[in-house]
């Protein structure tokens, strides 16, 4: 304690904090002081009156949640004043109350219930009658029932204060106080469903497990989000093998008990009727279920006969990204040492790689920054526009930075600076944006780095040779380029570098923009560069972030090809560097590779359709480990079926590098087995079991197998090393435009309620985005002549494919010019998208291209 | 002790099965006390706790609304509910499943004042005997037969909820795409 205050609660001496609230004091002194609107994440509101207390020396009464403790202090809340003043309180929340509590679903869990048992009179004196609302909806999962609603407006509050959607708002006054979207239109926000879970009572509650259970009848398991890296934690609960809701708690995990709409609203996935709950063969394209003794016989027998005949190189692995650390290491090892080819690899490989082995390259490391740093940094430059999106929690830190801690947020992106009506959107809360052209981040960045070159005056820190060196790599590169190319002029650059070099705790976060998209690789190496000219690296406070979509982002760095050998095996040599994911196909189409394992993995979908499939024919053997039968399981002869991360053990290692225990919350459903389980069991086949007895025994040796973290001095060396080494830079892109007119750019990317296909089985997430939509301006519709919900027909000038059709939506935060296709339905679209490859990483990119609209021809 | 004549006197007359036989033969004229059951049956005390069942509002509606209070409080567990929304009359909750298993039940009526809306009650039954010991884990149509055979008289269904769902529905079913609910 800094600054000790001392202070008398209920006759008990205590010290608490300089600055402490008083019903906070309270639970010092072993109180608990009955509240509404107080709630510790929010600003005090003082409207609900409950938590009062007396206070020596003040005549009258004071509300706990707003005053701050004081020297000397003598406060009491057992007196029969304060009990009667409560009584009164209740009396009036209770006065309007329907008392509806065994059909309301806060029922067992309800402030009012508990407070009103202790707090409240036995007989009301309300003798009119209640008001009554109509029942309502937010939007289609969050229903709205305003007569138990005690107008604390924590809900409104928490969107604010928090989410920053501010879709909320109280209307009317008095009795018939309403909490609503403004102007009664349907509420079109983030769902994040904070509002479900901040609110005290049964006001607002969750549409999707509506009268399913009882607060004491669930099973409460803690386990990690899978959505994306933020790596939240959040509480699951089951009755049964169903689960029924997700939670979180308040203050607790990376999150701090916030979710967004993937982790409230995305677990219909798991109990999906569609879920594969028995091996499947799949011969002549008729599918008959087999025993798992059988699947997993014919799966060791058939790796063991091309083994035999074409060699182990001939067998490729690939793994998706939703195994946990110790399936991937499992994966390695049974890929490695029992079938013995080096090429397997990851999905970390459709990006992550590129952030893991720039940064690798860098600094030696990829946990350069925690989100704390976030919130106390003083600027933070983000790359990625779409977090939101992408990274809601990662983006709730930057948007409590920037509105708590005053802290100036500078956004480099190709999205509008307009948001889309309640959506918080990162670039319109920035207090410097910069629009530039789609894809053109690489080129900003290498202004930048001229910028800093030239001012950047030698340091320890900074040595002159390299300082030198990177004016020189810059020095052919012109601004008059850089803003034809990117359409940011020098002037702004020169204000964006001074200003992320001028701040005391600088943070900068990259998004999927950069790492995903055409020179990745190149362009993380060159964000290590910007960071170390700006000096907002490797210091307190400051840092670099790569955001990323995988739950296990920081789990796999390398992907799977350049991986060490498993212990024990460090002398065998096996190891050369194998293929990674696209060569693996490319070896597939050579007729190479005869045999795929792929697991968690739909390549069919994320690289381009034809050639894949084209590719899939020719193999002899695809064994699929999936939770549903995707595209490319429908292509497998043996189709496993796994267990989803609520029916399995483990750990993921988030974007941030915190390895986080997932648990198990129910068994898994049908007959399907968690990854590891599978792995063991095909190992044990092949006459080499692992002899693992649990997922902790995995744990153990991967942790014990990974290299030792490099240590303070390695890391400066390392940084230095870096530094020495020669530097060429080249524009990414030639400054001229091929000339078509009336080019839209595309991007697919994620959206805020979808994350690749596992989503699209979450009924509750397809009811906040029905279509599958194509985003565009609305000004740019209105020029084409088209209205929300037509279809547009979409070639491409470029691809060899034809044209295809898709239903539009409008979206604010789009740059003219731009369009946004989720990737939950972009497959289709990927066709015709440039397809390359990073040069260095083998990162495969398709996600951007340029592309023609026209309307369609209505038939009448 | 008797002398041993008397004894042998005794074992040759049967004398102590005369006795017997007088006691016996005296009790004709004796007004009985025991009931003939199954012929004949007590009339139970009012509160007698008998089998639990379900009550009916005077419409035919059932009165449950699936809070699960009563299985909170039975102190044997032997009530299960799952809640679920109506399908016919969305937003209505109703227990989907109910089952009282009799085997378990100590009677204690404890769920019975558990209950928010009065939905149980213990009748009067108490011949529960039967070939399948099954047919003892009662499902709420059987509680409700019970229900409707013992509790004739029926309360007059408050009015307020039923009415407000049939009005929220007709007006969001067609406007709005989760007024039936959805699987997630
Ligand atoms: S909000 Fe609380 S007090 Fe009101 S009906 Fe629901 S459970 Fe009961
Ligand atoms: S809806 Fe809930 S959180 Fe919002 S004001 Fe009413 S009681 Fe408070
Ligand atoms: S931010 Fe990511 S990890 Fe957190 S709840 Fe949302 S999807 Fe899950
Ligand atoms: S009478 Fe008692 S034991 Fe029987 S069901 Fe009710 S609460 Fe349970
Ligand atoms: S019988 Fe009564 S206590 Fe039991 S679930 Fe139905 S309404 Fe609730
Ligand atoms: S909690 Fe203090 S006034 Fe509401």
């Amino acid at each position: 304690m800094n600054h000790p205050v001392r202070l008398t609660f209920n006759g008990k001496e205590i010290e608490v904090e300089k600055g402490t609230l008083l019903i906070e004091a309270a639970k010092v002194a072993g109180a608990e002081l009955p509240h509404f609107c107080y709630h510790p994440k929010l600003k005090y509101d003082a409207n609900c009156r409950m938590c009062i207390v007396e206070i020596e020396k003040m005549p009258k009464l004071q509300t706990s949640c707003s005053t701050v403790v004081a020297e000397g202090m003598v406060v009491r809340s057992n007196t029969d004043r304060v009990k009667e003043a409560q009584n009164g309180v209740m009396a009036f929340l209770l006065g309007n109350h329907p008392l509806d509590c065994p059909e309301c679903d806060q029922g067992g869990e309800c402030q009012l219930q508990d407070f009103a048992h202790r707090y409240s009179p036995t007989v009301g004196s309300f003798g009119e009658t209640k008001r009554v609302f109509e029942k309502e909806y937010f939007g289609p999962l969050i229903e709205k029932e305003m007569n138990r609603c005690v107008s604390c407006l924590r809900c409104v509050r928490y969107c604010d204060e928090v989410i920053g959607a501010n879709a909320l708002g109280s209307m009317d006054r008095g009795s018939v106080t309403e909490i609503g979207g403004f102007a009664h239109h349907p509420l079109d926000c983030e769902f994040c469903g904070g509002c479900i879970q901040i609110c005290p009572v049964g006001a607002l509650t969750s549409r999707a497990s509506m009268y399913d259970y009882r607060p004491w009848q669930v099973k409460k398991t803690d386990t990690i989000c899978t959505y994306c890296g933020d790596g939240c934690l959040m509480t699951m609960e089951t009755i049964d093998d169903k689960v029924i809701r997700t939670s979180s708690k308040l203050g607790v995990g990376r999150n701090e008990g916030d979710l967004c709409a993937k982790g409230f609203f995305g677990y219909g996935f798991i109990n999906h009727q569609e879920r594969l709950t028995r091996p499947i063969i799949i011969q002549n394209g008729k599918m008959q279920q087999v025993t798992w003794e059988w699947a997993i016989k014919k799966a060791a027998s058939d790796f063991m006969a091309i083994k035999e005949k074409y060699g182990p190189e001939a067998i490729g692995g690939i793994i998706g990204a939703h195994s946990t650390n110790e399936e991937t290491y499992l994966f390695y090892k049974l890929m490695r040492d029992i079938i013995g080819t080096p090429h397997v690899d990851s999905a970390a490989r459709y990006g992550d790689v590129n952030a893991h082995q720039a940064l690798n390259a860098a600094f030696s490391t990829t946990c350069l920054m925690r989100y704390e740093d976030i919130v106390g940094a003083d600027l933070i430059l983000s790359f990625a526009g779409d977090m939101t999106e992408t990274n809601p929690i990662c983006a709730i830190k930057v948007k409590e930075a920037v509105r708590k801690n005053k802290a100036k947020l500078i956004a480099i992106d190709a999205f509008n600076t307009q948001r889309d009506t309640y959506k918080s959107h990162l670039p319109h809360i920035a207090s410097l944006h910069l629009q530039i052209k789609m894809g053109t981040e690489g080129v900003v960045i290498l202004g930048l780095i001229k910028i800093l070159a030239s001012q950047a005056t030698p340091s320890p820190v900074l040595s002159a040779d390299y300082i030198q060196r990177m004016k020189q790599a810059t020095e052919s590169i012109s601004f008059e380029m850089i803003e034809a190319i990117s359409g940011i002029s020098k002037a702004t650059l020169g204000e964006v570098a001074k200003r992320y070099a001028g701040a005391s705790k600088a943070v900068l976060i990259v998004g999927s923009a950069i790492t995903r998209n055409s020179n990745g690789y190149q362009n993380m190496l060159n964000i290590a560069d910007l960071a170390l000219l700006a000096g907002q690296v490797a210091k307190e406070g400051a840092g670099i972030l790569a955001l990323t979509d995988c739950p296990n982002g920081g789990g796999d760095p390398s992907g799977g090809s350049e991986r060490p050998a498993p212990v024990g095996r460090e002398n065998a040599g096996v190891v050369t560097r194998g293929k990674t994911l696209v060569e693996i196909i490319d070896a597939v189409e050579r007729g190479e590779i005869k045999a795929l394992y792929i697991v968690g993995d739909n390549p069919v979908r994320s690289l381009p359709q034809k050639r894949v499939e084209a590719a899939f024919k020719k193999l002899d053997l695809l064994i699929c480990q999936e939770l549903f039968m995707t595209e490319t399981a429908a292509a497998a002869d043996i189709v496993l079926p796994a267990a989803s991360f609520a029916e399995k053990e483990g750990h993921y290692t988030s974007q941030e590098g915190e390895a986080q225990k997932v648990r198990k919350a129910i068994d898994p459903i049908g007959t399907s087995k968690p990854d590891w389980a599978v792995f063991s069991l095909i190992a044990e086949k092949m006459n080499a079991p692992f002899g693992f007895k649990s997922v902790n025994d995995i744990w153990k040796e991967r942790v014990l197998s990974l290299p030792p973290a490099p240590t303070l001095e390695e890391m400066v060396s390392h940084i230095d090393a870096f530094c020495a080494a020669p530097r060429q830079f080249i524009l990414p892109f030639a400054a001229s435009s091929n000339g078509i007119k009336d080019l839209f750019h595309l991007q697919v990317g994620k959206t805020l309620s979808h994350a690749g296909k596992m989503s699209t089985y979450a009924d509750g997430l397809n009811l906040i985005t029905p279509n599958q939509s194509i985003l565009i301006h609305p000004d740019d519709a209105e020029r084409l002549g088209i209205v929300a919900g037509e279809t547009i027909e979409i070639s491409f000038p470029n691809g060899d494919t034809g044209s295809i059709q898709m239903p539009i939506a409008l979206s604010n935060r789009l740059a003219l010019g731009t369009l946004f296709v989720p990737e939950h339905c972009s497959m289709e679209i990927k066709r015709g998208l440039p397809f390359e490859t990073d040069p260095v990483t083998h990162v495969p990119y398709g996600n951007y291209g340029q592309v023609r609209l026209s309307k369609v021809a209505v038939a009448v | 002790m008797k002398s041993r004549f008397s004894r042998m006197v005794d074992a040759v007359l049967f004398s102590e099965i005369l006795k017997g036989l007088v006691l016996t033969f005296r009790h004709i004229f004796v007004r009985s006390i025991t009931d003939t059951y199954p012929h004949q049956k007590r009339t139970l005390p009012p509160g007698y706790r008998g089998v639990i069942v379900h009550l009916r509002y005077d419409d035919g509606t059932e009165k449950c609304v699936g809070c699960a209070l009563c299985e909170a409080a039975c102190p044997s567990h032997c009530i299960t509910v799952v809640s679920a929304e109506d399908p016919v009359l969305p937003q209505r909750r109703i227990a989907a499943k109910y089952t009282l298993d009799v085997t378990k039940c100590v009677f204690c009526g404890f769920c019975v004042q558990a209950c928010p809306v009065d939905a149980l009650a213990s009748s009067p039954e108490y011949e529960m005997a039967t070939w399948n010991k099954r047919d003892l884990v009662m499902d709420k149509k059987a509680m409700l037969q019970l229900g409707d055979r013992y509790f004739p008289k029926r309360q007059k269904r408050p009015p307020y909820t039923e009415e407000r769902f049939a009005l929220f529905n007709k007006l969001k079913t067609s406007t709005f795409p989760a007024a039936h609910k959805i699987a997630v």
